[in-house]
């Protein structure tokens, strides 16, 4: 595997101290939410992870086109590596929120259109990974992956907007939902500043997560070459 | 809804959740970095050996 740069190291030291300070403002600092009690404190992590999630499946469009534009390898990996990490974000976005519905909705899950328009985002991801193991040629593999990259991405803003379309009884973070949504949301300043302090926790962790995902995927091809090149020997 | 009080073991259990899915992303990097690094070695031990006349 190729070293990691000092940069790359720097980062990762950094990430963790981000994140150890993001659960401690989590558990020490933020107050206890009136309403909802102690369970609230995962929306702290829940949202940042749903969010950045996007940003990941956004990264991977890019990727996917830049791909197709240049036919560049790397380009492949980093679309790989964020879908990965994407796909890893969603599904602890959806297993969060079902955890904090229960004392919330009294039920695990409902067939809301935020949770159903989630994990249709969630399959066609998967799905995804399952695209590329079934293809071997490597150059193949890649433009059928980008492609899909580049479909798949229609059902990130429809997630998005999902409760600004349907009625629906997921909260709304940013403004307002649809005008027939029950209930509301709104933050102290206290809620304000750990809650923003954990979206860049979560940030740099997406961040540093695709940089060593890539130097994997790199060793990866290398293997792939190599094998290719013995077989053909 | 469950009363403020009563729902601190859901937290844990969402924040364990998180942490532990994790964890387990993180240790399929190292099996699969071990695996590419152990096949690596004997692809480039095979690269080494002279064909076979």
């Amino acid at each position: 595997m190729p070293k990691p740069t000092p940069w790359l190291k720097i980062l990762n030291v950094v990430t963790t101290l981000v994140m150890v300070v993001a659960t401690g403002l989590v558990f020490l600092y933020a107050p206890r939410e009136r309403t909802m009690g102690e369970v609230q404190r995962i929306f702290y992590f829940h949202v940042p992870l749903a969010w950045v999630g996007f940003v990941a499946l956004f990264v991977s469009l890019v990727a996917g086109i830049a791909y197709l534009r240049t036919g560049r390898r790397g380009w492949d990996q980093v679309e790989l590596a964020s879908v990965e990490i994407g796909l890893l974000f969603a599904i602890l976005t959806v297993i969060s929120g079902s955890i904090w519905a229960r004392p919330a909705w009294n039920t695990w899950w409902t067939w809301d259109p935020r949770l159903t328009t989630y994990t249709i985002l969630v399959l066609i991801y998967f799905a995804y990974l399952m695209l590329r193991q079934g293809i071997e040629d490597p150059d193949r593999r890649a433009r059928f992956a980008a492609v899909y990259s580049i479909v798949g991405f229609v059902s990130v803003p429809i997630t998005f907007f999902s409760i600004r379309i349907w009625r629906t009884i997921h909260p709304a973070v940013v403004g307002t939902g649809s005008p027939t949504a029950e209930g509301g949301f709104d933050m102290t300043p206290t809620i304000l500043t750990v809650f923003l302090f954990c979206n860049a926790a979560i940030f740099i962790l997406y961040w540093c997560l695709l940089a060593n995902r890539v130097r994997l995927e790199q060793l990866a091809d290398r293997v792939e070459q190599l094998k290719a090149r013995h077989i053909l020997a | 809804m469950l009363a403020a009080n009563a729902n601190f073991g859901y937290m844990l259990l969402g924040y364990g959740t998180i942490f532990g899915l994790m964890f387990l992303y993180l240790l399929s990097w190292r099996l699969r970095q071990r695996n590419l690094e152990k096949d690596l070695e004997m692809l480039k031990t095979l690269g080494d050996q002279p064909p076979d006349d």
